[in-house]
């Protein structure tokens, strides 16, 4: 059977290839060794589009890319922020299984031949692996465009996720990748605080990256809700990935958490070793 | 009120370097296509930022498109927080 070995969660923090300061530099750094002795011979990589594409038109809830290359970012991406350009085969057999085997699972996944990935796939998968050679899956989730699912759906999804890789008969070893944020405005009134004072709520922040280090499922469900995450800033729904990797992760603590604070904003790293 | 129709446009100006050019060359022309209410086309076509905002305009995407079309982007920050700051939290589903 498929085995899962290791989930990242990281920040997408769209300044990551202007200026990154040193610290969040360092963590890059380390989990991209812990990818490569990892070994992986697929990424499953969940992430948001910030819009660029899915919109209120016609908004999936969670989508799965199947076109067999992946590619992004968005030309004002590379041209304000300079991400690299990023190409990678995709797991179409993978991708296939995992949305016919959510209906067995109440998850009904929407699918997609044509996308591209926004900052929230090349910033992890550039940092993590810039040589683009391990084929993904990538996995769209509204986190921007309310009504939003509630992360008990978000933690839902990743629990099936997870059983699903580890149902498919196959040898592969699954790492996942998932990226989102902390405490964030975008847009919004308080959006110059976090230039100024390095981060919008530096409270919710430790306080978030300690229920994930510690695996509280039912605190991280109750402490984020989508009313309460937009209370704490505009887009800080993008932290409901995290939640999802809890569900992936089976609930279990984290190998590390933390929130790093920079002049930037304050941005997330979590790692689960499942092996 | 066209929520909706505004977040639209500015979601294509955001994203796409040709919309934005044919909205920055004819602002009229360009909105003309689009549903819009007389309040909302005056407030696109004056960058009122606040007012967009406070109608519950996506926040994410009216930065965006502020960042696309503002004609002076070095004090846009500034202006723009400044602008947005006294309409609190407006409720931006669709």
């Amino acid at each position: 059977m498929a085995k899962l070995v290791q989930i990242f969660g990281t920040p997408h923090h769209p300044f990551t290839f202007l200026r990154l300061p040193e610290a969040p530099k360092r963590r890059w750094d380390d989990m991209r060794q812990k990818l490569e002795q990892a070994r992986p011979d697929v990424l499953l990589v969940v992430g948001s589009d910030h819009l660029n594409q899915f919109f209120m038109d016609n908004m999936p809830p969670f989508v799965v890319g199947k076109s067999p290359i992946a590619e992004g970012p968005f030309p004002y991406e590379r041209d304000d922020w300079r991400l690299p350009p990023y190409k990678v085969p995709v797991d179409v057999d993978l991708a296939k299984a995992i949305i016919c085997s959510g209906f067995g699972h109440d998850i009904d996944f929407a699918f997609s031949d044509e996308f591209r990935l926004d900052h929230a796939f090349i910033v992890p998968l550039a940092k993590l692996r810039p040589e683009a050679d391990i084929p993904i899956v990538p996995v769209f989730a509204n986190m921007i465009a309310p009504p939003l699912p509630p992360p008990q759906r978000f933690y839902k999804v990743g629990q099936t996720l997870a059983r699903i890789v580890e149902g498919i008969d196959s040898a592969a070893r699954v790492c996942v990748v998932l990226s989102g944020h902390l405490s964030v405005e975008v847009g919004g009134p308080r959006m110059m605080k976090i230039l100024t004072e390095g981060a919008l709520d530096r409270d919710f922040d430790a306080r978030m990256a300690e229920l994930v280090g510690r695996g509280d499922v039912d605190a991280l469900l109750r402490d984020s809700s989508v009313d309460h995450l937009l209370r704490v800033g505009n887009v800080t729904t993008g932290f409901l990935t995290f939640v999802l990797a809890l569900g992936m992760a089976g609930g279990r603590p984290a190998t590390h958490a933390e929130a790093v604070f920079t002049d930037v904003g304050s941005m997330p790293f979590f790692h689960w070793d499942l092996e | 009120m066209s929520r909706y129709v505004v977040d639209k446009v500015c979601q294509r100006i955001a994203v796409h370097d040709d919309q934005r050019d044919r909205f920055l060359e004819s602002p009229e022309t360009y909105l003309g296509q689009f549903a819009l209410t007389d309040d909302e086309r005056g407030w696109l076509l004056n960058r009122d930022y606040g007012a967009l905002y406070a109608m519950g305009g996506h926040p994410f995407l009216l930065w965006g498109w502020a960042q696309r079309v503002d004609p002076d982007k070095s004090t846009l920050l500034g202006r723009y927080t400044q602008a947005v700051a006294p309409h609190g939290q407006p409720d931006y589903s669709t």
